[in-house]
């Protein structure tokens, strides 16, 4: 029986919306219902349980339409609180991004667009963080390694061999030199060349072989073989060769010079340390005395610089990309290290080490892609629908309650797989919600629901309103968001969004609303406010001053909030070429109520305002900052009262709270408001069946807010992914 | 070598330099028509939310222009360089009255549904708004334009929430695109810089510094970074195609779009040349002091027109598009004209009787004149910067009106102003009796050189102009 009302209201939710919304107006509204699209027949008036309407869990729901939002774009503070989760400080990288349209949350996909400018800024942005974190104690959370200098590791043959000739051309940098003849010439003292990644292996080498050239006249200058070099003049000499004539420029003598051994991975340079300018002499090749021994193991923590960067990648591959990389993204990302390492100047101010400027490369690179930027889930081709995996459930659920990456608690279950456990799911979500992280919905969710903060944005007459001051209106939020953090943290119902007789105040606020015994101090305590004016949400005054303009109140805004987000029956946008209303003889009525009622008489306007207006007049008790009035400033009686469109007469906040509360339609409206936010997209028909069954679930105003979450998180469309088309 | 005349681009950059230097011949073109202009030629909207009272903004005869209709009293020195206009509509971009009335007016399309619809339905409407087609057009030839789409710091505000239609309509309006005018795509606003601050930021902060070029070192370092940054670019855009391919369409034009969107960073990513000096700033650039914040929302309406009119006379801009007020930020009251009522209620009841209804007609009739004062304010600043032997408003075209009327989309208030490089004949009223806004858009796009053959829902170019 319960669930046959359900699938009723269910049903004549959709239908309203998509009827009204299509202009599909019945000026006569209360002579039948709008009718659901794709029925028959006219749905009866009265709701009877006994009513033979089929549940929208009865219908076959299109699999393709379960949840489609395969590419989702991480909003503002999901960007910000995911640098901040990778890096463990917040660099803020979002600043400079756009404000985001709430749609009706910030989080809702399709208006997560990207502009050229926001591409700018999701392209620099990383970068300028990585700049930060490297150059502060935080490089930790990114550099899981340090490269070290320890030999190769046992066996390997990483790098270049140095026992083997090397021709000169192929140095990684220079500065000075130009190639002639396949040499290198035109040698400056000062000038020189330099050979990364060359690998000693653990015996070093006592002799070096180069094969030069120098015309008699130039004879005299000096070579300088040093390692670990960045300019002309540092790192540690190895070796010197004076540059005797070898009878002309293109005749090449090999000479051989002692060096101090090196071993492991190294950079080396040739340097012109003196000689004639432009002729210092020509290199061609050169190579070390002996072969290459790779035998001994490196300590743990000194990894080579390739193989720490290997780790670098991977490590935070998992953690930006909520996944692990695939062997082949692991290969790609190593190969942008190495190019980038190959362009890194010989010498240059203002750059890192070469390893910090090297790594930065891939790891810009991972926060740039779209596999980082986006949540993306991907539906093979072929299939119509999947079950999430572990990873990707794990980023939903993450999301969802704390805007964020999922945390290693949450990673290590996707890891391992239990996550796709539903008694671990159910458990995760009393997790998070009881850690402080779950207070990201009071702004991104329980705010926007209710658009509570729209008044931070208006300004209101100074000459009308003297006593809105800053502190007033930072008060005047608090108070709102104290109500949600309370439903947080004591895991309430969302009823007592409604019905609360408490709420906090401090002393500002409490001077405004005329209560007394509220500290001074300017801390926020909890007062028993009773079935008054001032109960619940509709009492508060962040709803009042955000449903007005700078002077006066309006029926409509309140009366809109009342039916889009209390009750759900929206009526959608008024028709085309709205008629002004026509002039009336010795019409005198000038009060807001009574304007409105003249509107009324249009048919046309009636079918939408009998609904959205009779909350609208309950509310005229606050001015436009929230103040309580009895009379406008013309001196009328306020007259609030209406029959709201369930029938019941009201002429109070508490009289429209018990009618809502004790209907169905709230539990109804609250869950699919926050089945939209977790979703981040708009709710459609196949999610009626999804939306019913929350709502059953929802049904007592007993039943916790975690109630609700876990049968979000264990719902089909959360639970699984369609391809779209 | 081609032989070309000197770009003015090329004269403004050196400007600095030249303070002593005597006139450049090869500035001035050839062979100069009396009409028309080789200066470039730029296109200023600029909106106002609700239409006007009987709309104000319309002739009462057609032909050359006689008198003036009231509102316009403010341009009556720039009679001669107007075109009025009755008749025009833009029902195309019917949604409601305050949704459709921006994203439509250059788009000539009903832009304001989002993409994929709220049931998943890839959903696509309207397209590109005539401003961008024109900045692309010219970027192409000058690259380093600047498009401007802005309004005061109130314009951002937004009175509605998005919402879905319910199932089968596939319609999605995402809250904000009320308040955007250029649009890249049938999905995706152009960035909007509000604010007198952020606006100057935009145009004149990123102007290269005019200081000593930087030394070797710090160059090496730089091009270290450039070059990274591009092979970091090349690398996401090469694993992008293997991503796209698993991809459905819908989900393939997401991704597309941001590549597009992280791609304008190339022209920041190129290797600097020490041969080539850093170009300087035009002696004009060097531009006004930052604006301060906070300021009244008419003090911020004209100063973002005067950095407009200062962004076209540097050539830093040719395009710009501009709010008044945005549909969602009508919804104040205009203290500065001493109003009771916020603009909208003053747009709906006005024509109720009694004394209330007479006081809410002559704000609301004096909010519209408002707006249209600041065309006249705009059109003082540009033809006070001479240009050639003329001005930059003859090389202007100005598109000034509302997208709506009464809370409709048809007798549109719509002037014409600026004589378009010598293209357009002012000081004309036409009759456009049921022609679309986009024949106004598409007429300036062709004038202006660009190949399309059509724009939006354009059904031709206006006759007589």
């Amino acid at each position: 029986m319960r669930t046959l009302l359900w699938s009723t209201l269910v049903a004549l939710l959709w239908a309203c919306e998509g009827e009204l919304r299509g202009g599909l107006v019945d000026s006569t509204p209360s002579q039948g219902r709008p009718k659901r699209p794709g029925t028959t027949g006219t749905p009866p008036e009265e709701f009877e349980e006994d009513e033979e309407l089929p549940s929208a869990c009865d219908e076959a729901i299109p699999s393709e339409r379960l949840n489609f939002v395969n590419v989702h774009r991480l909003n503002k503070v999901e960007y910000r609180n995911t640098f901040t989760d990778l890096f463990g400080v917040d660099h803020n990288p979002t600043a400079a991004f756009p404000t985001e349209s709430r749609s009706p949350f910030t989080n809702t996909a399709v208006a997560l667009t990207v502009d050229p400018d926001l591409g700018v800024e999701l392209f620099s942005q990383p970068l300028a963080v990585l700049d930060k974190v490297l150059a502060s104690p935080a490089r930790a959370n990114v550099l899981t390694c340090e490269p070290g200098t320890a030999p190769a590791p046992n066996g390997s043959t990483e790098g270049v061999n140095p026992f083997n000739a090397i021709t000169a051309l192929s140095y990684s940098s220079m500065v000075g030199v130009m190639p002639a003849n396949g040499s290198v010439g035109y040698f400056n003292p000062g000038d020189f060349l330099r050979y990364d990644n060359l690998n000693f292996g653990s015996v070093g080498p006592t002799q070096m072989r180069l094969e030069v050239s120098v015309d008699p006249a130039y004879a005299g200058g000096r070579f300088e073989v040093r390692e670990n070099c960045t300019t002309a003049s540092d790192g540690t000499v190895l070796g010197s060769l004076t540059m005797a004539s070898t009878g002309g420029w293109d005749t090449f003598v090999t000479r051989t010079i002692q060096v101090t051994p090196v071993t492991g991975l190294k950079t080396l340079c040739i340097v012109a340390a003196s000689g004639p300018a432009d002729g210092v002499g020509n290199i061609k090749s050169f190579s070390f005395v002996g072969t290459q021994v790779v035998t001994s193991s490196p300590p743990a923590s000194q990894l080579t610089h390739r193989a720490c960067a290997e780790k670098v990648i991977t490590d935070f591959g998992v953690r930006a990309f909520r996944r692990p990389l695939s062997a082949s993204e692991v290969t790609q990302f190593l190969s942008l290290y190495d190019a980038t390492r190959l362009i890194y100047p010989a010498v240059a101010t203002g750059l890192g080490p070469i390893f910090d400027e090297s790594i930065k490369a891939p790891l810009h690179a991972m926060l740039v892609s779209p596999q980082f930027v986006y949540r993306i889930i991907d539906v093979p081709a072929g299939t119509t629908t999947k079950a999430l995996s572990a990873h990707e459930l794990a980023a939903r659920l993450s999301y969802f309650i704390w805007g964020t990456t999922p945390d290693a608690t949450l990673s290590a279950l996707a890891a391992n797989g239990s996550l796709l456990s539903r008694e671990v799911m159910v458990q995760q979500v009393d997790r998070m919600l009881k850690d402080q992280r779950s207070l990201y919905l009071v702004d991104a969710f329980a705010v926007q629901w209710f658009g509570v903060d729209k008044f931070l944005a208006k300004q209101k007459s100074a000459t009308e309103f003297p006593e809105y001051t800053p502190a007033l209106k930072a008060a005047m939020l608090t108070e709102t968001r104290m109500l949600f953090q309370q439903v947080l943290r004591e895991d309430l119902s969302l009823h007592h969004l409604l019905t609360s007789r408490t709420t906090h105040l401090n002393a500002e606020l409490a001077r405004f609303y005329g209560v007394t015994g509220v500290p001074q101090d300017g801390t926020f305590v909890k007062v028993d406010i009773g079935a008054t004016a001032r109960r619940g949400i509709l009492g508060h005054a962040s709803v009042h001053a955000s449903t007005s303009d700078e002077l006066n109140s309006s029926i409509v805004k309140r009366g809109l909030l009342v039916l889009d987000q209390i009750t759900c029956e929206s009526v959608g946008s008024p028709p085309e070429n709205v008629p002004a209303l026509p002039e009336e003889a010795g019409q005198t009525r000038t009060n807001p109520r009574q304007l409105l009622e003249q509107h009324v008489r249009n048919p046309a306007c009636a079918a939408c305002h009998t609904r959205i207006d009779p909350p609208g007049f309950v509310l005229e008790t606050f001015d436009a900052i929230g103040r309580y009035r009895t009379r406008y400033p013309s001196g009328d009686v306020i007259d609030t009262r209406g029959r709201l469109n369930s029938g019941e007469d009201v002429g109070t906040i508490s009289d429209v709270v018990e009618a809502i509360s004790k209907g169905s339609r709230y539990n109804l409206c609250a869950s699919r408001k926050l089945m939209t936010f977790a979703f981040g997209r708009f709710l459609n028909a196949s999610d009626a069946c999804a939306t019913e069954r929350l709502g059953l679930g929802f049904a007592r105003p007993t039943d916790r807010f975690s109630d609700l979450v876990k049968q979000i998180v264990v719902s089909d469309p959360f639970l699984n992914q369609s391809r779209g088309e | 070598m081609r032989y070309e005349p000197l770009r003015r681009r090329t004269f403004l950059r050196g400007c600095g330099a030249l303070v002593a230097l005597p006139w450049l011949e090869a500035m001035m073109p050839t062979r100069a028509s009396a009409q028309t202009s080789q200066a470039p030629k730029r296109l200023l909207s600029c909106y106002f939310p609700y239409g006007a009272v009987d709309n104000g903004f319309a002739p009462s005869a057609f032909g050359p222009t006689v008198t003036l209709p009231f509102m316009l009293s403010g341009s009556a020195a720039h009679q001669r360089r107007l075109i009025l206009t009755r008749g025009l509509q833009n029902s195309v971009a019917y949604r409601h009255a305050h949704y459709g009335a921006a994203p439509g007016f250059m788009s000539g399309s009903r832009v304001a549904n989002a993409g994929p619809g709220c049931d998943g339905t890839p959903f696509m409407a309207g397209g590109t708004s005539a401003d961008i087609k024109i900045h692309n057009h010219f970027v192409r030839t000058t690259p380093g334009l600047v498009h401007i789409a802005t309004g005061n710091s109130k314009c951002a505000e937004d009175s509605t929430n998005g919402f879905c239609d319910g199932p089968g309509s596939g319609q999605a309006i995402v809250a904000g695109y009320q308040n955007k005018l250029s649009w890249i795509d049938a999905r995706t606003p152009a960035s909007h810089v509000f604010g007198a601050q952020a606006l100057f930021n935009r145009l004149f902060s990123s102007l290269p510094p005019s200081t000593t070029p930087p030394s070797v070192n710090v160059n090496a370092a730089a091009d270290f970074k450039k070059r990274r940054g591009k092979s970091v670019l090349d690398s996401v855009l090469a694993q992008a195609n293997a991503l796209k391919a698993r991809l459905v369409s819908s989900d393939r034009q997401i991704l597309d779009q941001y590549f597009t969107g992280i791609r304008s960073i190339e022209a920041q990513l190129v290797v600097s040349n020490p041969q080539q000096p850093m170009p300087q700033p035009a002696m004009q650039c060097t531009a006004p002091a930052t604006p301060t914040s906070n300021l009244s929302p008419n003090v911020e309406n004209n100063l973002i027109l005067d950095l407009i009119a200062l962004a076209f006379v540097c050539d830093r801009s040719r395009v710009a598009s501009n709010f008044l007020d945005t549909e969602g930020s009508g919804y104040r009251v205009m203290n500065f004209l001493g109003h009771t009522d916020n603009f909208h209620v003053l747009s709906h009841f006005y024509e109720q009787g009694g004394e209330l209804a007479s006081r809410r007609k002559a704000q609301f009739i004096a909010g519209t004149k408002y707006y249209a004062d600041c065309m006249a304010h705009v059109m003082n600043k540009l033809s006070s910067y001479p240009e050639e032997d003329k001005d930059v408003l003859f090389n202007t075209f100005i598109v000034f009106g509302s997208g709506e009327y009464s809370h409709g989309y048809a007798d549109l208030p719509v002037v014409l102003a600026g004589e378009g490089g010598g293209t357009m004949r002012t000081g004309q009223a036409l009759n456009l009796q049921g022609q679309p806004l986009s024949n106004v858009y598409f007429t300036i796009m062709k004038k202006m050189g660009l190949p399309d053959s059509s724009h939006g829902n354009s059904t031709g170019m206006l006759a007589g102009v």
